[in-house]
């Protein structure tokens, strides 16, 4: 049996660990929270965008523009990846299901790869990727602002020819305990997409200056709700799955600190009965 | 009594203004456009400029960015990335950014989209300039 001394330092440094996971569960908690929040009073926003883009679709279904070209004849179609992760571990499964779900989804010869998270972009490059790291200007943070940036990047990359294709790939959290690594194509755009909503009919009639000006415009703005929605979504999943596996952690700490008390209790205990019959011992003796 | 209709005014940060108005004024691409009750349908793309919200005969000034206004006989609604009240605005800010834009342009460092982007920054900042000395 260890002797108390050693015990007692492992105590406290299990009580220590604890009381960082703890910390971290708390702060994983709020971030959460905030985060939810900004999503929330971002959502009509969006879901307006993308009602004036039904609506467009109605009124002109015949409308060619650039961003509905799917480039089927072309060959070597580039594809484009958004990869988003957290920027670092202690999250449980996080990461990990993320990059098992890019590397299924990515083709890696005709593939470029855009990473967000440090966990994700290392994989990328350690693992021989097309990886292109400068294309957010300034430090990734979620906001509209970033997705703006991040939309208006890949759309010019799309127009140019650079890539045919723009898949994203984040974490869905689709349940409380459940979540689940997605990705979905974002570009080029698919008019389906536009013709599910059929319910609500609204007439719009005229368009100023024109119809492809004004859904040029929306097609942006769409594209970074899309961009927002992904974003945010991994960004929720990335502080509950940390705090889940800060729970844990704590939770861990407290029964093993338990279990070290009983031991340590144990062999103070021990140690004391050893001195007493040490004592009736050498009283003994004296007699 | 001017007749009403709904109006709101939607930004990514959240439902900036909501309510029964009498009219409205912005500028689209093509000129300055005002709005009062029963318009007909019309999705316009605006342009920076300044917002006159108008309601109980009183009139109240807004910044708002490129962004769409929808007219439907239900409801009046301008998207945009941003928005501000007149009173809200750093004035000063605004000016410095225009001029640090200029210069950008006139350096002639910029190419062809950086020019678009200055262009569209400097009557962003202009359009501020405009409503914040508005009351």
């Amino acid at each position: 049996m260890a002797n108390t001394r050693e015990i007692k330092s492992r105590i406290k440094g299990v009580e220590g660990t604890k009381k960082i996971t703890k910390a971290m569960k708390l702060i994983a908690a709020s971030k959460l929270k905030k985060a939810r929040e900004m999503h929330e009073r971002t959502l009509p926003f969006f879901k307006h965008i993308r009602e004036i883009m039904i609506d467009i679709m109605k009124c002109t279904p015949d409308m060619k523009l650039v961003y509905f070209d799917k480039r089927e004849k072309k060959e070597n179609r580039k594809k484009g990846y958004i990869v988003i992760s957290s920027d670092t571990g202690l999250n449980g499964g996080y990461n990990t299901n993320v990059i098992k779900e890019a590397v299924k989804v990515i083709d890696k010869e005709n593939g470029v790869v855009f990473p967000i998270g440090n966990v994700i972009k290392n994989y990328m490059i350690k693992n021989g990727y097309n990886v292109v790291t400068d294309f957010i200007p300034g430090r990734y943070t979620v906001t509209t602002i970033t997705a703006a940036d991040i939309a208006k990047h890949m759309l010019k990359l799309f127009k140019d020819g650079e890539i045919d294709e723009l898949e994203i790939v984040y974490t869905e959290m689709q349940s409380v305990m459940h979540l689940v690594p997605n990705s979905i194509k974002l570009l080029p755009l698919d008019n389906k997409d536009f013709k599910i909503m059929e319910t609500g009919m609204r007439e719009v009639l005229d368009f100023e200056p024109s119809a492809e000006v004004v859904f040029e415009r929306l097609t942006n703005q769409y594209l970074q709700g899309v961009l927002y929605g992904g974003m945010v979504e991994s960004f929720v999943s990335e502080h509950f799955a940390r705090m889940n596996a800060m729970d844990s952690a704590t939770s861990n700490a407290e029964k093993v600190s338990k279990k070290l008390t009983l031991d340590y209790n144990r062999a103070r205990q021990q140690a004391i009965t050893q001195e007493i019959s040490e004592i009736i011992g050498g009283a003994m003796n004296l007699k | 009594m001017q007749k009403t209709f709904k109006f709101e005014v939607v930004t990514p940060t959240g439902i900036f203004y909501e309510g029964d108005v009498s009219y409205i004024k912005f500028e689209a691409e093509n000129g300055e456009m005002g709005i009062l009750a029963d318009h007909a349908p019309v999705l316009v793309a605006t342009k920076p400029c300044t917002l006159t919200i108008e309601k109980d005969k009183k009139q109240k000034y807004a910044f708002i960015s490129e962004g769409f206004i929808e007219v439907t006989p239900q409801k009046v609604s301008i998207v945009t990335d941003l928005a501000d009240w007149s009173s809200d605005i750093d004035e000063e800010a605004a000016i410095k950014a225009k001029r640090i834009a200029e210069e950008e342009l006139e350096s002639g460092a910029a190419d062809a989209s950086r020019k678009t982007e200055l262009k569209v920054s400097i009557e962003r900042a202009s359009a501020r300039i405009k409503t914040s000395g508005l009351r």
